[in-house]
């Protein structure tokens, strides 16, 4: 009897929490079919409501730590944003971006109305249908003609534009001015005799490793960044990834370039042993050893230069780059970069005020000196604070008039001697490539475990592993790719 | 139906306000078990099935867009990864059997019998589970740490021993994360088995003695037998928590060295937070509910069975 009533009890309860499912449901297609409307927070309704002077409360996802000290800088943005639109309230929320966190902040609709992301990131935001159709108002303000049309095409999906490219980065080499001195590895004017080609790159670091004891080369394996990285060693060395052939993906790195290319790594770790003691790691440890003089040389991109200085106290000076070194083949440096997003949830006037925010900081196609202002102000506090200015990467506006204005800007507040930055930013004989593009970040995973295993294992055998590797890669993505 | 009621009508009509009745007689009692019930509801039950449910759907974000059968599934079965997650899985509770099963029970039946600093080893054998999971998994990094500066191959240089890969060597990667995992959680288990110690009848051990049994003996026919329920059930609770191991490797090792730490939920939250796949990441969490039903059933059989013969 009493089992009995329990089932029953239990199938009620079954029923119920169904019912509340069902209804969970319902509101999820709602959500997904009305754009997000019932998602919206209270101040797009109060927005939304709005004719005329009605305040707009607009969330900024684009605003510095409490404990950074670019924070007055802001503080001055914000005054002059609220003066200049006294409808328009700014909410100001420190938003950085981690795969952990987007979903669970965009799902329940916290995300802050403009965040910023990097380029590996759009494709899939867009495809979930977190971030808003932005194209009225980048033609409204003339950014879809000037920004810079490949990392523009990184946005935008079926012609539609999703976010704006703020700057982006081509992989280089960065060198510890250190270690280099203290290896005999300086020109006599001071500057690291760059590598040519990974051969060299490979010599380059034993001698530092010789020499100082410390690792000469920094590879990272983990969090898709062993498989991203070595996109451009494997490129230079004439390995495809992913090839379109007749209507079809197929993948391509089992290529003999590509187990050349793989030869290469196991080689840095075992015939060489250049590598740090611990595989395991990614670019966050690299700011570390790089940052307190335990590595000589690692890939990176002018967008990380402050890190370490930042967080490890090196010296601005510590730090040189040049443009990767070739390969066998070609010579080929991957590209991306980062950008900011409006989330699904923003009105036209939301997204306005983004605008107008951007501007006041300097972020416009304008080259009057008001628009210039912003970025003026953020070098003149970076020079401040003993960071690197005057080296730069890609640039975002390809307007001739901006990109000169913007150079003048630089080289006045520049604090470091570009000599020992110039070969990165001329990166002469370099072809640029973007990532692959089908399922880019499963193929960084399923690289990540490739370059893993010839790192741990010295039997490994890269020709087996490469084959093993492809023909998972095509099952499990490039045959359900459309 | 109808011929009963008419046999019997004045029993029909008397069966809803004896049922009402009843619910009026435990009225106080239903609305104490409310709260707990709406808690359970929203907070278990509901995302359980929500869950459940969006596993068989397309997904964008975590909202529903075609109901597409067992497609989910297939996808995530067929992964080249997914075969060897889930000998890993198995292996990660093999592992913790061997490794972490024994030891809260010898701990606690050591602690038992002492007859001083009782408390202070009892709090010293917790201590470690007080550690925040993350901060202990990355202490254990720090010590496993590869190179000739890491601080367990110091100390196996100053022993004159070779240095380990520790981690980075996939055959010992399984057991080292298991062995983290013993040390951070086998001192609750063990304050467990030391309740359940102090339950047992000390007339038993005073007979057995008198019978002249020796401490092996003693621990084997009084000890173990009396505390053989606790046993099974934390063997139960520690094959499902070790069966979804997340954290450890995450934080560890990342699933590497080339996917020997991959486990079942660590795949899961890669499709979740790396892809923004739920519909695949929830069919992971269903395959990985289904596993650890059926063991448990088994498991359960198996008991019965052996309890009756």
């Amino acid at each position: 009897m009493k089992k009995r009533l329990g089932m029953t009890l239990g199938a009620a309860m079954l029923l119920f929490a169904a019912t509340a499912c069902s209804g969970g449901g319902d509101t999820g297609k709602d959500g997904s079919a009305g754009g997000g409307d019932g998602k919206s927070q209270p101040a797009t309704t109060a927005a939304g409501a709005g004719g005329g002077k009605q305040e707009i409360v607009f969330a900024n996802g684009d605003w510095p730590k409490a404990q950074d000290k670019k924070l007055p800088q802001y503080e001055d943005w914000k005054k002059k944003f609220e003066a200049d639109n006294p409808n328009i309230k700014m909410k100001e929320e420190n938003f950085q971006y981690d795969t952990n966190t987007f979903l669970p902040k965009a799902e329940s609709g916290q995300l802050p109305n403009l965040f910023g992301t990097w380029f590996t990131e759009p494709k899939k935001i867009i495809n979930a249908g977190y971030a808003a159709d932005i194209t009225d108002m980048m033609k409204r303000y003339g950014y879809d003609k000037a920004l810079n049309p490949a990392m523009l095409e990184l946005v935008r999906k079926d012609g539609k534009i999703y976010g704006i490219p703020t700057s982006g980065y081509y992989m280089g080499l960065w060198y510890n001015v250190n270690l280099f001195k203290q290896a005999g590895l300086l020109d006599d004017k001071g500057i690291p005799k760059f590598p040519r080609t990974y051969d060299e790159l490979a010599q380059t670091a034993k001698t530092i490793k010789d020499k100082t004891g410390k690792a000469g080369f920094f590879f990272p394996t983990k969090n898709n960044q062993g498989g991203w990285q070595f996109m451009t060693i494997a490129w230079s060395y004439g390995a495809e990834f992913e090839k379109q052939a007749g209507g079809k993906w197929q993948a391509a790195f089992n290529s003999p370039e590509a187990v050349q290319a793989l030869q290469y790594m196991k080689d840095l770790k075992w015939k060489y042993n250049v590598l740090t003691d611990n595989i395991l790691v990614e670019v966050n440890d690299m700011f570390r050893l790089f940052g307190t003089d335990q590595v000589g040389m690692a890939f990176g991109s002018t967008d990380w230069m402050n890190t370490p200085i930042n967080d490890y106290k090196m010296s601005k000076d510590n730090l040189a780059m040049s443009a990767v070194p070739a390969g066998p083949k070609a010579r080929i440096a991957l590209t991306g970069g980062n950008l900011m997003m409006f989330s699904n949830n923003s009105t036209p006037e939301q997204i306005d005020a983004g605008f107008k925010w951007l501007k006041i900081k300097g972020f416009s196609p304008e080259v009057d000196a008001n628009a210039l202002k912003g970025m003026e102000e953020t070098l003149a506090s970076d020079k401040g604070l003993n960071r690197i200015v005057g080296p730069h990467g890609m640039l975002a506006w390809v307007n001739p008039e901006r990109v000169d204005a913007e150079n003048a800007i630089r080289d006045k507040y520049k604090t470091v001697n570009l000599d020992l930055w110039n070969d990165y930013m001329k990166n002469d004989g370099v072809t640029l490539k973007p990532e692959e593009p089908i399922n880019a970040q499963e193929l960084y995973k399923t690289l990540d475990a490739v370059v893993q295993a010839v790192l741990t294992d010295k039997n490994a055998d890269p020709k087996a592993l490469l084959d093993k590797a492809a023909a998972d890669f095509q099952r499990d993505y490039l045959d359900k790719a459309k | 139906m109808d011929t009963p009621v008419s046999r019997t009508p004045v029993r029909f009509e008397a069966k809803p306000a004896k049922w009402k009745r009843w619910l009026l007689r435990d009225f106080p009692s239903w609305l104490l078990i409310v709260p707990s019930l709406l808690l359970f509801i929203v907070f278990h039950w509901q995302p359980l099935i929500s869950g459940f449910v969006l596993s068989f759907f397309q997904t964008k974000g975590y909202n529903a867009v075609k109901f597409i059968g067992l497609q989910n599934y297939i996808d995530v079965v067929s992964n080249s990864v997914f075969q060897q997650t889930v000998v890993n899985t198995f292996l990660y509770v093999a592992w913790s059997l061997v490794i972490g099963f024994t030891v809260p029970i010898a701990v606690a039946v050591m602690i038992n019998e002492m007859r001083r600093m009782q408390s202070f080893f009892k709090f010293a054998v917790y201590f470690p589970g007080m550690v925040p999971g993350i901060a202990g998994a990355l202490l254990w990094t720090f010590m496993f740490d590869p190179g000739p500066g890491g601080l367990l191959n110091m100390l196996l240089a100053k022993l004159g021993l070779p240095m380990s890969e520790w981690l980075q060597n996939s055959s010992l990667t399984i057991p080292l994360i298991i062995l983290t995992m013993t040390w951070r959680g086998f001192g609750g288990t063990a304050i467990l088995y030391m309740a359940s110690l102090q339950g047992v009848n000390h007339e038993l051990y005073e007979a057995a003695a008198i019978d002249g049994a020796g401490i092996r003996q003693r621990i084997r026919h009084i000890t173990i037998p009396q505390i053989s329920s606790i046993i099974g059930i934390l063997l139960i609770l520690q094959i499902i928590g070790v069966f979804q191991v997340l954290y450890e490797p995450l934080t560890m090792t990342e699933g590497g060295p080339n996917n020997a730490s991959m486990s079942l939920m660590l795949m899961s939250y890669h499709y979740a937070f790396r892809y923004f796949e739920a519909g695949r990441s929830l069919a992971v969490g269903v395959i990985t509910f289904v596993l650890l039903a059926v063991m448990t059933a088994l498991y359960f059989r198996l008991n019965r069975k052996s309890n009756t013969d």
